[in-house]
């Protein structure tokens, strides 16, 4: 079990009423599972990421990450917990532009706190797994948006993580280039990783093992793709 | 921490214009201060140069009245205080760091000197045996005081090389006669103080500092100035020091010894001047302007300082995305923090090695212009760059906290 979340609900105030965004939302993801959350915009499917991504909390409900309930980890820990056990990967790439591809690849494993040596050897074969061996020097403003989301992806997996998460990956990408990063992510499933997407998009989210749809702050159930 | 040096240099340098008008308040007010610093320090060493570096590394003892200095001139001797003898001069020449001693009877303005029908009005010294040796001078023509001047009150006189062309019109003044309270002298010599250092004079007030009494002086020996002016004046006494060093301790040394010796009573005492006392009484007319200066240039500082809160709170809001990101992969807070003070502090430092080079320049043009000394103080460069760099810690600390606060989930979304 890499995480467990039991009645999570999340709360905001929206002038004097409160709009509820997720109500008792309760999801499980195991080791290598390949997970699709999809939704249409405002059905709480972000916020839901946010707090599964520990950059949130919840209002209420309890949240376990590996062994930790996350609402009882102090700042620095969850910054220590996105940094060792959580791989992002954005919509609009979220990479630095003043940095090369390889820099920005390592950056994750500099605020680990390991070795510059290592840290080049480490980004190096992460960049080599999506296929960009190539373009280690290239800066982003260098590179077409589907090279740029392989770096991100190459980010997110440099540290080992226990959990992949997309929010929306293919968003900012043409269809040859979304199905590029999709099939890295096949791909990264196959050889073990565990993978949570977020995805408006019915042809993204069947490349998941299971879909979990969700609606107004609800999850409505898994399908179980072949 | 060395990649946020570096970033912050690389922050700095993608920037130029921006980063140059951001460290221009504290440029110009780190520049400031340097030139002002540096004028000062000229000015004070050479007035230091100046008073102690004539070279004879001598420091003048006189007779005080609580505290103040005792006018001698047309002065009796007062009651307690007695006649400095030849045997006092042994004694206190035998006091460590003294090379000699002398004690001298002195007129500014000497009253009843004449040659001819020309009245001089120089200075007029009664001399002991040491005088000569004491002051540094050299006797250029003719002889210096012998033991039988003392002995057999001859009347004599030497007289400086300036009084022998200013009275006798270039002549060789040797073997002339001159009158002093109606009396006729013999000139035997011509002397010259031998000067190491001149002093440097840049304007009047220096120049009515350090020129003296242009004048000229004439010696007698002090046994004759008891006949001439018919009564005991109390003695000034000189001290020449073995080095510069041994100047204070010395002075002060013979002063006591002095006060032991020739006088009973509470009232009078021997005083060695004090040269830095001097010194300090100099720059503290210059010092007071000076000050105002400081914190005209201080206030330049802050100034600087808020421009580069501002332009950091700019650069804040601009990589907020970037800090976003950051948070997101795992920055603790407190690297974030660090990444913006570095920033703002290699900023602020950079203005602060311009400042310094920009104002050892102004102080060097200034001196070119105006002609003030220039003396560049390595501590205080120093101190300049490390207070400028402080500035921009203080300032960058408002963006720097705001940075590391930053909501990650917002400032992703960040346009």
């Amino acid at each position: 079990m890499i995480l467990s979340m039991t009645d999570i609900c999340k709360d905001y105030p929206m002038g004097k009423s409160v709009t509820n965004v997720l109500k008792n939302v309760n999801l499980s993801v195991s080791e290598g599972d390949y997970i699709a959350i999809m939704g249409p915009s405002g059905s709480g499917k972000t916020t839901l990421m946010n707090i599964i991504g520990c950059l949130d909390v919840p209002t209420s409900g309890t949240y376990v990450f590996g062994e930790k309930d996350v609402k009882k980890l102090r700042k620095k820990q969850l910054a220590d917990l996105r940094n060792k056990k959580i791989g992002f990967v954005f919509q609009s790439f979220n990479l630095l532009p003043k940095l090369s591809a390889l820099d920005n690849v390592a950056l994750p494993l500099l605020y680990g706190g390991v070795r510059r040596s290592e840290r080049r050897k480490r980004a190096k074969e992460a960049l080599e797994r999506v296929g960009l061996s190539d373009r280690l020097h290239y800066r982003p403003d260098q590179l077409s948006g589907g090279q740029c989301q392989r770096v991100a992806i190459a980010r997110a997996i440099v540290g080992n993580p226990a959990l992949i998460l997309a929010d929306e990956p293919t968003g900012a990408l043409d269809s040859q280039s979304g199905a590029q990063v999709m099939d890295i992510f096949h791909t990264l499933h196959e050889q073990g990783a565990t993978i949570l997407m977020i995805t408006h998009d019915q042809n993204v989210a069947e490349n998941a093992e299971t879909i979990i749809r969700i609606r107004d702050g609800v999850l409505t159930g898994g399908d179980q793709n072949a | 921490m060395f990649e946020n040096i570096g970033l912050a240099f690389q922050g700095v340098f993608s920037h130029k214009l921006r980063s140059f008008l951001t460290m221009l308040g504290i440029i110009i007010g780190i520049a400031a201060i340097i030139t002002i610093v540096s004028t000062i320090k000229g000015t004070n060493e050479q007035i230091k140069k100046n008073l102690i570096g004539s070279g004879t590394n001598t420091v003048d003892v006189s007779l005080n009245r609580d505290d103040n200095e005792y006018d001698l001139q047309w002065s009796p001797l007062p009651e307690g205080v007695r006649v400095i003898t030849e045997e006092d001069i042994q004694e206190l020449q035998k006091l460590p760091g003294v090379l000699d001693v002398s004690a001298y009877r002195y007129r500014g303005y000497a009253d009843g000197v004449y040659y001819l029908n020309t009245a001089y009005s120089g200075e007029l010294y009664g001399v002991d045996r040491h005088y000569f040796h004491t002051n540094n001078y050299r006797v250029n023509s003719g002889r210096g005081f012998i033991e039988e001047d003392f002995t057999e009150f001859h009347k004599v006189m030497i007289v400086e090389s300036t009084v022998a062309s200013s009275l006798f019109n270039g002549e060789d003044p040797v073997g002339k006669t001159v009158e002093l309270m109606g009396e006729p002298y013999t000139i035997i010599g011509v002397a010259a103080q031998t000067i190491v250092n001149e002093p440097v004079i840049n304007n009047l007030q220096d120049y009515y500092m350090y020129a003296g009494n242009s004048g000229g002086a004439i010696f007698i020996p002090d046994v004759c100035w008891d006949i001439s002016y018919r009564y005991d004046e109390p003695q000034k006494v000189l001290v020449r020091a073995e080095s510069t060093d041994e100047m204070a301790t010395a002075g002060k040394a013979v002063a006591d010894a002095l006060t032991e010796r020739v006088i009973s009573g509470n009232t009078y005492t021997y005083k060695a001047s004090d040269l830095l006392e001097q010194a300090s009484n100099l720059q503290s007319l210059s010092q007071s302007t000076n000050n105002q200066l400081i914190w005209i240039a201080g206030i330049s500082l802050l100034v600087g300082g808020i421009g580069v809160m501002n332009i950091m709170l700019v650069s804040v809001t601009e990589r907020t995305r970037e800090i976003g990101l950051k948070i997101a992969i795992g920055a603790r807070g407190r690297r974030i923090l660090w990444q913006f003070l570095t920033e703002a502090a290699v900023l602020t430092l950079m203005g602060g090695i311009l400042g310094v080079g920009a104002g050892i320049g102004l102080a060097y043009m200034l001196s070119n212009v105006l002609g003030t000394p220039v003396a560049i103080s390595i501590p205080a460069c120093v101190i300049a760059v490390a207070f400028s760099t402080l500035i921009g810690i203080i300032f960058g600390l408002v963006p720097a906290v705001k940075a590391s606060r930053l909501n990650p989930i917002e400032a992703l979304r960040h346009e």
